[in-house]
């Protein structure tokens, strides 16, 4: 009896001692672990909000968190361990605990019998759960919290950094950009969708807006948009310049149209005829299918007028706007790239060839001298009004009444071919290519200060062949 | 800011102690000891009735080999009760009324002149003390002449007179008693004296029922029979019994926290305390434990024998200051205070249980 009554007892006792041990480890573990998980919160929270830098320390803060972690957990055994009573105090508190007086105590120093077990033995201590798992929750909360949290720069972090300039390929994508929206002749939806591709690019973090990645996107988007307005320019004027040939032509047949023409004139007249419409087709489809098309109303305006219209009736202030917004399509293009030259008409490349064509075909209906033939010696017209062959065109203008278009600008006073002017006429100086003694050898590109947008095509290239 | 205890720390076990444990008490020399002690506190409820507490006490204090000092009004049996006990235990007593103009020869007894077959010697004729129960009774009334002279006699068990020193009868004890009202011409005891007293007992009156009783079983004039239970021999047998109970060293360490609690910056509860208990506290405070621990037939102490005597050894060992003498505040108060600022065998708990 006297035995198992001690055997109980000691056991009761390493019990204790095991659940106070336990005890302590767990008051000095709690806030130290609730303090570990403020502060890595607190870093956390600190360096997510500093833009960039939470890929880079992510690993670290947990590594340093959980080294402390570990460190403070064998602290924290090291203090328990020096907080653990002595084996006999411990009696004596269990004793006093037990209201024994003292028997435990004596019968522990093997000086009287062992004392019964109390039923209450067990309740002696009970574990303060509020305690425990308050600060562990406390610290699932801040943990989860940081996990949960995006990184996102703060405010604090964005304010006290230096802006970063936008590179310069950007910059210019975006004031390209910009000037197509300030153009109803194009498509706001598909200028929208470029703005936005600009602005999801300059999201990015300011630290990786000179990256060799996004440098390159830059590039390309800027590359893209230069594009796609040198390519809308370049319909612009193939438009423009087929909508011209055609009233041109039109201008020409209406002239003569009394006289019979030649086979040879009908068929040349017809295949210039298809190729100003399949010019006028693929220069339209061109607008339409461009990353950056021209707007459905301009589109369907200019349909109308390209294949259904060419050559047809069309009020002269529909034609003059439609004018007006390829010219804008055309100013679209960067200058760099050379499709500005709208007005010029004879410009460089297929422009001179359609100028070409067309006065071929105006020398083979008769209405002008082939090149090489020998000319007139000077301007054909007379001193004075030559007079409107299509009557009295101001009053047709006030009635808004459709009318006959004619060769030449619209609506122009034909009398004024040539503005006055200081500067030199369009003379190319070094057309001569011989080789003068010690001279230079470099032939200029001639007669580029020329008032060309005050000329007609045919009759600045007529000057430019008379000066050769 | 309480200063640490530097008894708090942890207890030691000492070989001395160790030797202590040798001679421990024996479970049926404790049980034989409880019994004759319940024959003696019986034997002195039919003297003091209705006072048992106040009884037992006196019983332990006794046992405890302890002077006793009575306080309360007249006719509360205080007189009755010490020659109860000298008769109970079969002992001499002696009641010596103290006045103002007592002398210390008076108690302790004077050499006198005598011619014995043709030479004349000095004779001493011993006084009252020579008795193994003393009453001094209104003690606070003899001059502080007088009341030294009981000094030597309570601490030394002897007195000197003609430079001779002559030990007193064994056992030995003082119950003195002291009149709280009254106090016009008295001479309240210095606190050395006071210290010297194992106990402190307030007297008071019993219930209706008691004086019910002393009515029906006393008759004015007529001292109540009391049978002798024990011998002078039998007493000493339990006293010698009352050395061997045992002492835990954790309740030691109690009784130190408690006494050093007691001084002025120790404690919470002894603010207010101009001078606190002696070590002769401690010393009384162990002696009396263990026989009141003999008396409920244990071989051991315990903390509640500490608890229940702490008001009794400390009270009148506790000095006030007057700011708390004031706010009235009494000697019982703090040693009230101390026992529940002062936890025996605490240990320093985790916050994570309760």
């Amino acid at each position: 009896m006297s035995s198992s009554t001690e055997h109980l007892w000691r056991a009761e006792v390493r019990a204790s001692r095991r659940r106070l041990a336990l005890a302590w480890w767990l008051d000095r573990i709690l806030p130290a672990q609730a303090v570990l998980a403020l502060l890595t919160a607190l870093a956390g929270f600190l360096v997510k909000g500093m833009p960039g830098t939470w890929e880079l320390w992510n690993d670290l803060i947990i590594l340093i968190a959980a080294s402390m972690l570990f460190l403070a957990v064998l602290a924290a055994a090291w203090l328990a361990r020096r907080r653990l009573p002595e084996e006999s105090r411990l009696v004596a508190h269990l004793d006093e605990r037990l209201r024994l007086n003292c028997a435990l105590v004596s019968a522990w120093e093997g000086l009287g019998p062992w004392p019964d077990l109390p039923d209450r033995l067990g309740e002696t201590r009970s574990w303060d759960w509020r305690r425990i798992f308050a600060p562990l929750l406390a610290s699932s909360i801040l943990l989860a919290a940081l996990a949960w949290c995006p990184a996102k720069p703060l405010p604090f972090f964005r304010g006290s950094e230096q802006p970063r300039e936008i590179p310069m390929a950007m910059q210019e994508a975006q004031r390209l950009i910009e000037s197509a929206e300030a153009h109803p002749e194009l498509d706001q939806k598909a200028v929208a969708a470029l703005k936005q591709r600009t602005e999801d690019l300059l999201k990015q973090p300011q630290d990786s807006w000179y990256s060799d990645s996004f440098l390159e996107a830059a590039e390309n988007l800027r590359k893209g948009v230069e594009a796609q307005l040198a390519q809308q320019a370049a319909a612009a004027k193939t438009l423009n310049q087929a909508i011209h040939s055609s009233l041109e032509i039109a201008a020409a047949l209406d002239a003569m149209e009394e006289m019979p023409l030649s086979p040879e004139a009908k068929d040349a007249l017809e295949k210039f005829h298809d190729k100003l419409n399949a010019s006028a087709r693929e220069a339209l489809e061109q607008l339409a299918s461009s990353g950056l098309p021209a707007s459905p109303e301009l589109l369907k305006k200019l349909q109308d007028l390209a294949l259904d219209k060419l050559g047809g009736e069309i009020a002269p202030g529909e034609l003059d706007a439609l004018k007006e917004a390829l010219k804008n399509l055309a100013d679209l293009a960067p200058a760099e790239l050379g499709v500005l030259d709208f007005d010029g008409g004879d410009g460089s490349g297929d422009a001179s060839a359609w100028d070409n064509e067309q006065g071929d075909l105006l020398a083979m209906l008769g209405l002008k001298k082939k090149d090489g033939q020998p000319g007139d010696g000077g301007v054909d017209r007379g001193p004075g009004d030559g007079g409107d062959p299509l009557g009295d065109e101001r009053a047709r203008l006030k009635a808004a009444a459709p009318f006959h278009l004619k060769g030449g600008k619209a609506g122009q006073d034909p009398g004024i071919v040539i503005k006055a002017s200081k500067r030199a006429p369009q003379v190319d100086k070094n057309a001569w290519k011989g080789q003068t003694d010690g001279g230079s050898a470099v032939a200029g590109d001639g007669g580029s200060d020329a008032e060309n947008s005050e000329l007609l095509p045919e009759e600045a290239q007529l000057l430019k062949k008379f000066y050769k | 800011m309480t200063a640490p205890s530097p008894l708090a720390a942890p207890f030691k076990l000492q070989p001395w102690m160790s030797k202590m444990h040798k001679e421990v008490l024996k479970d049926h020399e404790a049980r034989e000891a409880a019994a004759k002690s319940a024959l003696l506190v019986e034997a002195m409820e039919r003297v003091l009735i209705g006072q048992s507490e106040l009884v037992k006490l006196t019983v332990n204090g006794v046992l405890a080999r302890g002077h006793i000092l009575l306080e309360g009004l007249p006719g509360l049996g205080k007189t009755e009760l010490v020659k109860g006990l000298s008769k109970a235990l079969g002992l001499s007593s002696r009641r010596i009324q103290f006045t103002p103009d007592l002398l210390p020869g008076d108690i302790t007894g004077t050499a006198v002149l005598q011619e014995h077959e043709g030479q004349r010697n000095m004779v001493f004729n011993p006084g009252p003390i020579f008795a193994n129960v003393v009453m001094a009774d209104e003690i606070n009334r003899a001059s502080p002449k007088t009341q030294s002279a009981m000094l030597e006699a309570m601490q030394e068990h002897c007195v000197t007179s003609m430079g001779v020193t002559r030990r007193l009868p064994e056992p030995f004890f003082v119950l003195a008693t002291q009149n709280p009202i009254e106090l016009e011409g008295t001479y309240p005891l210095p606190e050395a004296q006071m210290d010297r007293f194992l106990f402190k007992l307030d007297i008071r009156q019993g219930g209706p029922e008691a004086l019910q009783r002393i009515v029906m079983e006393r008759e004015m004039g007529i001292s109540p029979e009391v049978p002798q239970v024990m011998n002078a021999e039998d007493f000493t047998g339990l006293l010698a019994l009352s050395r061997r109970v045992h002492l835990p060293e954790v309740l030691a360490a109690y009784i130190a926290r408690l006494v050093d609690a007691s001084h002025p910056g120790r404690s919470k509860a002894a603010e207010g305390v101009r001078y606190g208990a002696s070590p002769r506290a401690a010393l009384a405070f162990a002696t009396a434990i263990k026989a009141r621990a003999l008396m409920q037939g244990r071989i051991h102490a315990g903390f509640d024998d500490v608890r229940a005597l702490a008001v009794p050894i400390l009270a009148h060992r506790i000095l006030l200051d007057y700011r708390a003498r004031l706010e009235g505040q009494t000697s019982r108060d703090i040693v009230l205070k101390l026992l529940e600022e002062i936890k025996p065998a605490e240990i320093s708990s985790p916050s994570v249980l309760k």
